[in-house]
């Protein structure tokens, strides 16, 4: 049997149940139907995204289709007063599309930069499923919680 | 604000961390953006720094953490890929244009493949060393007595010479010009030239041989079998390479003489020039000159004055010459290419113009097609495409031309190498080795680097100058760059119009010559004259009188021909001045021998009764030869009027009396004054005194008869050979052939040929240029197009257009014109050993050249003058 291959920015994950718990693992086997370009495969999902990447996934979900690097930024500046590095986000947004959470896109060239194009960021399916994962979790552990939020410290 | 842009090491160290392009150029566009508004709050410095340390942050990141990302970077691609992806993308630009790319090969080629033919073909003959040792320690050297004549040396004095000579290491006698002898090989005649050489030829100049040996002092020894060494020439054309040419004999049907070929001479060595083979001398009172080798550390003046002074020191009376006065001393290199240098010179620096003119053209060429493609430039240096990268792609393209036409032009080289070895003037020495090195692809390569450093740097420099605009400019503008386009567009075509007519000039001094050479008067009649030169077989002969009664009867026999009218034997070939010419300082009654000193010294001429009928000489005074005038009767002699007014002024010379020599004691009567000819030199009128033949008997090798027929000599050829054949088998027909031919084949052959030459190279030249003057001017008119459709809605007359396109075309072509003429005039001068009569500033020839010129200039221009007068001023207003 052939093994299964890394998690693609166009791979789509079909979870047996979308219950809050850890899916399951499962080995799909190849021969199974190709359907709409997506292809069944194993996540593997058992991690969470973490604190920046689920920020940024946010972020890219709230500008919609101006998500670039610097949009972002600037995103997490106003909205989560949260100041990245830059050479942080790129990366973190570069492992991501690693990953297969993001999928990019070249947009115009523009004198204002220079000739050089926008590379627009956007979610994949699974990018929008692992974001929904952690986000379940966070907001079960919040759950009842709020409070605290705002209480100073 | 857009003109801000960022530190470009600091862009280049982030696209070189990063490494995948697209993740690059997303950040540093990011970082672009905001730069500029970083700019704007606190100005250029600020804003340049904070920049980098941008940069600097990312870059570390992405070095340090981003390994993974970095695995997704494509693989850098080697220099030699890259460089071979810019050389396919030159390919398919050029492909898309294939009639512009077409035209380039071809012009290229054209010029590239001529250059190097001919560059090579020079390299060869002029400057690669003579095949001898050490040639700069070898000289010959010359005699001369007062008056300026040859005073040579026999063989034994040139022996004496070797023994006695301090300066020279070893010593041996040339014979300076070639004769030439019936000789059959095998059976079938060749016409080859000989000289005689001393045994100690060969070992003077330390040549070795192709095949075979050269000689050794043994084969000058008494009772040594003759032997000939051949030339290298000779034994390609007429031996055809073969292995076994040595042993063969060379029959000299005029003696018992049989020359065993013993070997073959390296190639290119042509001491003296145009010798086809070297035997050594039948007489012992053969006059020669002198080839020696230098001791080590003696200059060549120091050899001279010895020389003269051991020569003053012999016996002048043996080789029947006066006592030398004078010596002269040259390089033996010199000497065998010295006459040559002026045409060589000629024949290189025309082709080298013709390289130029054609890579000229090709430039501007491609000018032409950077102008046109100015438009998709500037939008690409819009989307920041750096004039690097953009003219690295120009002169990719002319490189990529240059290479297409250097390979077709070595093709074409070694095509042109075959025919130059053949079509080369005999006056050119050492034309065996032209072709010889095999494929010229040094002077290829060469000659390609430089056709492709012209070709590529102009519209480099056009296309990597032009500045980008604010807006996409319209191609019907005149724009800045367009114009300094135009600008040098047209330089380069004035230069091709000087170039042309330089080269032009240089044709029409030498048409010129050679309608006066060809309208001269000779003096004798071309038309209907065939000589014929016979060979005999003496060996059953006894004396002079069998031989002439046996000429006699040839003679009758053919004159017995139908269409023969007269017959006559000559002394010697015509137009040769050499061998077998005598020359003579007559004495006139009355002189006393110190007087007879200041008389010219005149040619004589042998010929028979009809012999003045026969070359159409008119007889001004007095009679030609009668049949009387024979070994037994009073001796007569015809004078020419040149000679008459020199000896006898004011008198007529009928009944006076000369002596021919000093020292002969007999007295000839004058009978007769015929016109002056030009039988022996075509560029000068000589002087002559005829004799009847049979009195003035000197056998030659071969008899030389002069026939006047109806026939032309092709036709006779076969006739003559039959009548000779029976009326005795010891004879045999050697040549025939036409005055006429041995006219254009003698003296005119060399500035017939490099007229031929300069016309080809001028004519392609013109051609050229005219090419590209239309080019220049059709753009001009299309780039003009709004102009000319204003001028024709506010009424302009079809005459006044066209006038203004053609003084523009004008303007061009009468600056290049006049500098073309400058240098023309002054280059003109390496013609001048050629021409005749004609001047090198002929003003006659520059206003031909100028009248060439003009029509020309109309030619080009009549295409583009009828697309200006048929501008539509509605469609051209409206294109915008």
């Amino acid at each position: 049997m052939e093994r299964f291959r890394r998690a693609s920015p166009t791979a789509y994950v079909g979870l047996k149940s979308s219950t809050l718990g850890s899916p399951q693992r499962r080995w799909i086997p190849h021969h199974l139907t190709r359907r709409d370009g997506f292809v069944y495969n194993v996540l593997m999902a058992s991690k969470h995204v973490g604190e920046l990447e689920h920020m940024v996934l946010l972020a890219i979900v709230r500008l919609g289709p101006e998500a670039y690097g610097m949009s972002i930024l600037r995103e997490l500046e106003d909205r989560a007063n949260r100041e990245v590095s830059r050479g942080g986000l790129y990366l973190v947004l570069e492992r991501m599309v690693e990953k297969g959470y993001l999928e990019t896109r070249m947009g115009d060239p523009s004198p204002e930069r220079g000739g050089r194009a926008k590379r627009f960021f956007q979610l994949t399916d699974l990018g929008s499923e692992v974001l929904r994962v952690s986000g379940r979790s966070i907001l079960a552990m919040w759950d009842g919680l709020e409070p605290l939020l705002e209480q100073g410290r | 604000m857009t003109r801000h842009t960022p530190p470009e090491a600091a862009v280049r160290f982030l696209r070189w961390a990063i490494a995948v392009p697209d993740t690059a150029e997303g950040v540093v566009g990011d970082l672009h953006e905001e730069f500029l508004q970083v700019w704007e709050r606190r100005g250029r410095r600020a804003a340049s720094r904070w920049f980098w340390i941008q940069a600097i942050r990312i870059g570390c990141v992405f070095r340090i953490r981003g390994r993974s990302i970095r695995q997704r970077a494509p693989r850098r691609m080697s220099v030699v890929t890259r460089l071979w992806e810019e050389v396919g993308q030159a390919a398919r630009s050029l492909r898309r244009a294939p009639s512009f790319t077409i035209l380039a090969l071809v012009i290229l080629a054209l010029g590239i493949g001529s250059a190097t033919a001919v560059f090579e073909s020079v390299r060869s003959v002029a400057i690669t060393d003579l095949p001898v040792d050490q040639p700069d320690r070898l000289v010959t050297l010359t005699l001369r007595d007062e008056r300026g004549r040859d005073a040579a040396l026999v063989p034994s004095q040139i022996s004496d010479m070797a023994r006695q000579s301090g300066t020279l290491q070893s010593v041996a006698g040339v014979l300076p010009r070639t004769g030439s002898m019936p000789i059959t090989e095998g059976g079938r005649p060749l016409v080859l030239d000989f000289s005689f050489v001393t045994s100690g030829f060969f070992d003077v100049l330390g040549a070795r041989p192709s095949l075979g040996r050269l000689f050794r002092l043994a084969d000058g020894q008494e009772g040594a079998p003759p032997v000939a060494v051949i030339s290298y020439g000779t034994w390609q054309r007429d031996f055809s390479g073969s292995h076994d040419a040595v042993g063969r004999h060379l029959q000299a049907t005029q003696y018992q003489g049989s020359y065993e070929i013993i070997g073959v001479a390296p190639p290119g060595l042509d001491l003296p020039v145009g010798v086809d083979y070297w035997i050594l001398p039948g007489s012992r009172r053969q006059a020669l000159e002198v080839v020696g080798r230098m001791e080590p550390g003696i200059e060549q003046e120091v050899a001279r004055t010895e020389f003269l002074t051991l020569a003053q020191g012999l016996d002048a009376e043996l080789a029947g010459r006066r006592a030398p006065t004078n010596a002269t001393v040259k390089g033996l290199t010199e000497a065998v290419l010295g006459d040559a240098r002026p045409l060589l010179l000629a024949v290189a620096m025309a082709a080298g113009l013709l390289l130029l003119i054609a890579s000229a053209n090709v430039a501007g060429l491609l000018l032409m097609r950077a102008a046109r493609r100015m438009q998709d430039i500037t939008v690409r240096r819009a989307l920041g495409a750096s004039a690097g990268r953009i003219a690295r792609g120009h002169l990719m393209e002319a490189v990529l031309l240059g290479v297409g036409g250097g390979g077709s032009g070595l093709l074409l080289s070694l095509l042109l190498v075959r025919v130059l070895r053949v079509a080369v003037p005999g006056q050119v020495p050492r034309s065996d080795l032209i072709g010889l090195a095999g494929a010229p692809l040094g002077m290829a390569l060469g000659v390609t680097t430089f056709a492709i450093a012209v070709v590529a740097v102009v519209p480099t420099l056009a296309v990597a100058r032009s500045r980008m605009l604010p807006g996409l400019h319209r191609p019907e503008r005149w724009t800045s760059s367009g114009r300094r386009v135009q600008a040098a567009r047209r330089s380069l075509v004035a230069a091709q119009v000087a170039l042309a007519v330089v080269l032009l000039l240089g044709a029409g001094l030498l048409e010129r010559t050679l309608r006066h050479l060809g309208g001269l008067d000779l003096g004798f009649e071309t038309a209907g004259v065939s000589v014929l030169e016979l060979g005999i077989d003496r060996r059953d002969l006894r004396g002079p009188s069998e031989l002439a009664d046996l000429l006699e009867d040839v003679m009758g026999q053919l004159r017995a021909i139908p269409s023969v009218d007269a017959v006559s034997p000559l002394m010697a070939r015509p137009f040769t001045a050499d061998a077998g010419v005598y020359e003579t300082t007559p004495l006139v009654e009355g002189q006393t021998e110190e007087q007879a000193r200041s008389n010219p010294s005149v040619p004589l001429e042998s010929g028979g009764v009809e012999m003045f009928a026969t070359l159409g000489i008119p007889i001004l005074r007095g009679r030609g030869f009668r049949d009387q005038d024979r070994e037994d009767a009073a001796r007569v002699a015809v004078v020419s009027e040149g000679l008459t007014n020199r000896l006898w002024p004011n008198e007529s010379p009928l009944g006076k009396r000369i002596r021919l020599a000093l020292g002969r004691e007999q007295w000839w009567t004058v009978v007769g004054v015929a016109g002056d000819t030009r039988f022996r030199r075509l560029r000068q009128a000589t002087p002559t005194i005829y004799l009847p033949w049979r009195q003035f008997q000197i056998l030659p090798m071969a008899w030389t008869l002069a026939v006047r027929a109806d026939q032309g000599a092709s036709e006779l050829t076969p006739v003559l050979r039959n009548v000779v054949q029976e009326t005795d088998g010891r004879v045999y027909v050697w040549t025939v052939s036409s005055l006429g031919a041995r006219l254009r084949e003698g003296p005119m052959a060399a500035p017939r040929k490099t007229a031929n030459m300069l016309t080809t190279f001028g004519l392609a030249a013109l051609l050229l240029a005219a090419i590209g003057l239309y080019g220049v001017m059709s753009l001009a008119v299309q780039e003009q197009t709004r102009e000319i459709g204003i001028r024709r809605a506010l009424g302009a007359s079809e005459y006044a257009l066209s006038r203004r396109v053609l003084l523009d075309a004008l303007r061009t072509v009468v600056l290049g014109g006049v500098v073309g003429l400058g240098a023309g005039l002054v280059a003109s001068r390496f013609l001048a050993p050629l021409l005749f009569e004609v001047r090198p500033t002929d003003p006659i020839t520059v206003l031909g050249v100028s009248a060439v010129m003009l029509c020309v200039t109309v030619a080009a221009a009549y295409l583009p003058i009828r697309r200006a007068t048929r501008v539509d001023p509605l469609v051209a207003l409206q294109a915008e």
